[in-house]
């Protein structure tokens, strides 16, 4: 997608947005696409300024702020017309698949399936952040899983309250090395009669060399959800099909990558942080169209790359930082920002999507092998290992860790890390991201991020950087 | 209770062609707010916050779904400088027109709805509203039309004299009219609400077919599609009779078109497959002096509208009226939410 | 904010040209708006002129601007006539004309942001240490147990925060912990602190919310343990929390203890105790925050 206009890269919010958004032509608003194959389907735009989302009861849109590039533009209309478009494949005919826990180790099979498209319900962790609603956890709540659980638990809501989702075709659930609060959120949903197949995730022992083992058992699971699939389709298992997939799902990865990398070296910050966390989770399911998401997505990569190549990106010396564990609050990403951060690496559990997918030999191998590398079901040193990679390349000057009151897996996982990063004279600022109108703890969290920037900027001036 | 949904989310779901567990109930609640609140007329056209608060203790006690921002359909035409009279009891009527010459017409400029008239008054409700429940709740903001405002710049018979006489002039009216239309729909939709566009005064029971189709719906279709640039579903509202104009009104471009003197039967057989129905019982079925019985005719209409294939909500045909009986808009209300849709996903 | 005031005594000589104006040829204002008490402190120079101390209340915003005004009367400056957000730069080289003087205004602690003649807020972590930088350069771990939650900062030469962290969740661990048990013995937080402290023999404490602490004190009580046993057992109590919060960070000696609490010498004999090093105390400790405040404000924000 061409820029409609030269702007000078910075951050905007929701009202400037809905002005810029009259400059656009009109053809590139009607360009702008997903499901392209399905012709003349009206629903089927997505370019539209943050305004559409926010009458649509998207509140915290009012106060993002978002990068001023169309294909950044572009992004956040495709992410947030996710929920619709699920519904418009399943009216398309198209088979909707719920994927759970594994964190984007099974789309690449999903989609390799004609007419077939997955999305996550673990993901609605975010609507109510998004509406500053707490409909969600309240419905949660009905079924005991409350406030000691995981934010997983609006997935819970989202099953009951059959508003957010179409009534998916196959629920596919990863358990074992996954997150404790999402096996519980999962119980209560086959209680609601959904019927869900089973993945199982062994852990990962990190410091046994040999995964022939845990590989044979990753591909007999894949196995069992391939004969899931083909049920469900009615279309036997295509190894071309895959392999055009894989190619496809390669190409994303590397994009993403490439992103990634532009935000750790350039001078200047190229993009906010949530750009690239929402290109991040592009690689979980593609926001349901995986042909427009590696559109989506090259259009940011070319906007990132041409900011870094020309020296251009947003004012200011920058602090940065890694950021760990997605916030589902995506407010506190932008406030670290508006003290005066850039995010220059991330650790969010899904690098079981970063590792590229053989091309040659059998599917469920090549699956099970880049399956193998991620962190979800690694150990936490392997994970801290990871995070200090990225603090050395990067360079960055601290690290943010947003972790979840009432997850398990937090707790344990964050302290071993702060050790880590502190052991290698990295200030690490962690905290529990605090639910929608817990006024009084959100103020407390800001008075910490304020603290820590503070600090960051003095180490930043002692050191004469 | 585990399993129900929320307006918003009925809402939703009928926004993307899906069904709902049922059809959303939304009478247009308006100014009758101001009577289950207990504040008079002039305080909800003339406060923000107490709009808002009247619109929200309403909801609260009726339970209908959705918020309704609306005071008069004068509110752009005063913001431009036509006179209007406030009144305690009753909604503002026009006083005098600010257009009694055409060459005033020159004169004219869109208004700020930051501060011109009376719109801070919507810009505040609406966003008190959205902040306060629109998790739950849609809000809708009324934004009269360009016919509409048009009459209120220089009078209802002068404007229906000009489309005769100076449909130059009425056409140079009707411009700044939607110019107008479109910066408060954009500021509305910034607020949080989702615009209904309001236009009595092109109803068949006030113009012919052919005035509607030179002087109305041009400018109709102009707005629509402005509000289509962003994607939103939008509402246009036509009271009175519009049996002469339902082909025309799925020319305007509209996706829910709330109607009051139109056969339901012959509106979802015309347009149902293009357009959601919002509507339709006859407001004075509301009134004491009513001797019809709402909850046949409020079980009528939705098995008429239920059926529609582009979706249904049920409505009142125009705004519940400010002396309506409480018990009755109980009736109907609590009588609509026993409705549901085979096709629901529940 | 740039006030303009009339000074009773001019003391500036050199306030026409502004671009080299130095540190001296300003007023600086440190006002720490805490949950419980807002204090003020005026600098000049290295010079504290002022200060004051006053009870927050329900309004941050009054009790910052009251701070300010006493604390202007304790530096006998004659306060301005009304105390307006002023936020426009300073005017180059500008004339202040005889006696008048420029300000310059950092606000700090939770209340910050209600302070809207501020030039600038900082949070109580930054104000703190540089505060306790200035008056105990030496210190290397800085604890402030302040009204709604406690801090452990690491420092380095000059205040400068390394890292930091804080409790925050609940009272626990913080001065209202402290003001809420004494309360429920009828006791003020002086006499409270001094029972303690007479107390060789801590009871413990095994609630760590306010709430559940308040019944277990006052059933201790009722089987008959001694009241000072009990008040310095609700100390020991707090002092594990903060220690708890300080070996997260490895903390190096010496180890300051700045705020209001740090006048309580049995908190401090627990704080010791639990840390296993000695605790030192800057001078007037309920101003550091203040003091750091109106430190940043002298660097020329």
């Amino acid at each position: 997608m061409k820029a409609w206009t030269d702007i000078i890269p910075r951050q905007i919010d929701f009202r400037e947005w809905h002005k810029l958004f009259m400059s656009i032509p009109d053809d590139l608003i009607d360009e702008t696409r997903y499901y392209r194959h399905i012709p003349d389907a009206e629903w089927s735009r997505y370019l539209f300024p943050p305004s559409t989302y926010l009458v649509y009861g998207n509140r915290l849109l009012r106060k993002l702020k978002f990068d001023n590039s169309p294909a950044a533009l572009r992004l956040w209309g495709f992410v947030l017309s996710e929920g619709e478009r699920i519904y418009r494949a399943r009216q398309a005919g198209m088979k909707v698949v719920a994927v759970m826990g594994d964190l984007g180790a099974l789309t690449p099979l999903i989609y390799s399936f004609p007419d077939t498209v997955a999305f996550y319900p673990d993901c609605l962790w975010w609507t109510p952040f998004m509406m500053e609603s707490k409909v969600l956890f309240d419905e949660a709540a009905e079924f005991g899983i409350g406030e000691d659980c995981c934010f997983v638990r609006a997935a819970l809501g989202g099953f009951s309250k059959r508003a957010y989702f179409p009534n998916p075709d196959l629920n596919i659930a990863t358990v074992g090395a996954t997150c404790d609060d999402m096996a519980a959120v999962l119980s209560e949903v086959g209680y609601l009669g959904y019927d869900i197949h089973y993945f199982e995730l062994p852990h990962r022992d990190d410091n046994r060399p040999d995964h022939e083992e845990l590989k044979q058992f990753l591909i007999g699971q894949y196995r069992q959800v391939c004969t899931e699939l083909e049920s469900v389709t009615g279309v036997e298992f295509d190894k071309d099909r895959f392999f055009s997939t894989v190619d496809k799902v390669n190409r994303l990865r590397l994009y993403i990558a490439e992103i990634k990398q532009y935000m750790r070296e350039s001078e200047r910050n190229p993009m906010g942080g949530l750009e690239l966390l929402n290109a991040e989770f592009a690689a979980l399911s593609y926001y349901g169209d995986l042909d427009e998401c590696i559109s989506v997505l090259d259009d940011l990569r070319r906007t990132v790359k041409s900011r870094a190549e020309e020296g251009s990106g947003y004012n200011g010396q920058l602090l940065r930082l890694i950021w760990v564990t997605p916030p589902a609050d995506p407010l506190l990403m932008n406030y670290i920002e508006e003290l005066g951060g850039r995010i220059v690496g991330s650790e969010y559990v899904i690098n079981q999507t970063t590792p590229l997918i053989g091309g040659e030999g059998d599917p469920f191998e090549l699956l099970a092998e880049a399956h193998l590398n991620g962190s979800l079901m690694g150990s936490t040193q392997f994970r801290t290992e990871l995070i200090l990679k990225q603090v050395e390349q990067s360079g960055a000057e601290g690290a943010v860790i947003s972790g979840i009151f009432g997850s398990t897996h937090c707790p344990y996982e964050t302290v071993p890390i702060i050790e880590a990063l502190r052991k290698r004279d990295v200030p690490t600022l962690a905290f529990d991201v605090v639910a929608p109108g817990k006024i009084r703890l959100q103020s407390q969290v800001y008075n910490r991020m304020e603290a820590f920037m503070e600090t960051l900027m003095a180490r930043r001036s002692r050191c004469g950087r | 209770m585990a399993g129900e949904m929320n307006p918003r989310e009925r809402w939703g779901l009928l926004l993307m062609d899906e069904f709902p567990d049922r059809p959303p109930v939304y009478p247009l609640v308006t100014s009758y707010a101001a009577t289950v609140y207990g504040c008079d007329l002039i305080q909800y056209c003339t406060n923000g916050a107490t709009l808002a608060e009247a619109q929200l203790t309403a909801q609260r006690e009726y339970g209908h779904e959705g918020l309704s921002v609306f005071t008069d359909v004068g509110i752009i035409a005063e913001a431009m400088g036509s006179k209007y009279l406030l009144r305690d009891f009753e909604v503002p009527i026009i006083d005098r027109p600010v257009i009694s010459d055409y060459s005033q017409i020159d004169s004219l400029k869109p208004p700020d709805p930051g501060s011109n008239g009376r719109l801070p008054v919507y810009l505040e409700a609406i966003d008190k509203l959205f902040s306060t429940a629109g998790d739950v709740l849609p809000v809708f903001a009324f934004i009269p039309c360009p016919f509409t405002t048009a009459a209120g710049l220089c009078g209802v018979e002068n404007l229906l004299m000009n489309t005769i006489t100076a449909p130059e002039a009425a056409h140079q009216l009707l411009d700044v009219s939607l110019q107008a239309a479109i910066r408060l729909s954009d500021e509305c939709i910034l607020a949080g609400a989702l615009p209904v566009l309001v236009d009595p005064l092109a109803s068949g029971s006030v113009i012919s077919r052919k005035t509607f189709s030179e002087f109305a719906l041009p400018d109709l279709r102009r707005l629509i599609s402005h509000l289509h640039r962003y994607d939103l579903d939008v509402v246009l509202h036509i009271c009175g009779d519009t049996s002469m104009l339902v082909d025309l009104i799925a020319e305007t471009g509209t996706d829910l078109f709330s109607f009051d003197k139109l056969n339901i039967v012959d509106a979802v057989n015309s347009i149902g497959d293009k357009i959601r129905l919002v509507g339709n019982l006859p407001t004075n079925g509301l009134l004491e002096s009513s001797e019809l019985s709402i909850e046949e005719i409020c079980q009528d209409t939705l098995e008429k509208g239920i059926s529609n294939p582009k979706g249904f909500v049920l409505s009142t045909g125009c705004e519940v009226p400010l002396r309506s009986v409480p018990e009755k808009l109980h009736a109907f209300i609590n009588q609509g939410k026993t409705a549901r849709y085979e096709k629901s996903p529940m | 904010m740039h006030l303009l005031i009339k000074e009773k005594q001019p003391v500036m000589k050199n306030h026409q040209c502004n671009s080299e104006r130095s540190e001296e040829s300003f007023y600086c204002v440190g006002i720490d708006v805490g949950s419980r008490t807002t204090k003020a402190v005026i600098l000049n120079g290295s010079r504290v002129l002022g200060r004051s101390f006053v009870a927050t209340g329900w309004t941050p915003d009054a009790s910052a601007e009251k701070a300010f005004r006493e604390a202007m009367a304790d530096a006998e400056l004659t306060p301005p006539a009304s105390v307006t957000p002023f936020r426009s730069p300073p005017v180059t080289g500008g004339d202040y004309g005889d006696g008048a003087v420029e300000y310059r205004i950092v606000a700090t602690g939770y209340g910050r942001v209600t302070v809207p003649f501020a030039d600038r807020t900082i949070t109580e972590i930054t104000a703190h240490a540089r505060g306790v930088g200035r008056q105990l350069p030496h210190a290397r771990t800085l604890i402030d147990v302040g009204g709604q939650d406690s801090k452990v900062m690491l420092l380095e030469e000059g205040g400068l925060v390394t890292d930091f962290a804080m409790n925050d969740r609940c009272a626990a661990g913080s001065g209202k912990f402290l003001e809420f048990l004494a309360l429920s013995m009828n006791l003020s937080v002086e006499e409270f602190a001094e029972l303690a402290f007479s107390s060789h023999n801590p009871v413990s404490i095994s609630s760590i919310c306010t709430v559940f602490a308040e019944s277990e004190v006052l059933s201790l009580l009722a089987e008959g343990a001694m009241r000072e046993d009990v008040a310095a057992g609700v100390h020991r109590s707090i002092a594990q929390r903060v220690a708890q919060l300080a070996h997260s960070l490895h903390p190096l000696s010496p180890v300051a203890f700045s705020g209001g609490v740090a006048y309580n010498r049995c908190m401090i004999r627990e704080l010791s105790f639990e840390l296993g090093c000695e605790i030192i105390i800057p001078e007037m400790p309920e101003y550091t925050g203040a003091l750091g405040a109106a430190i940043v404000a002298a660097e020329g924000m």
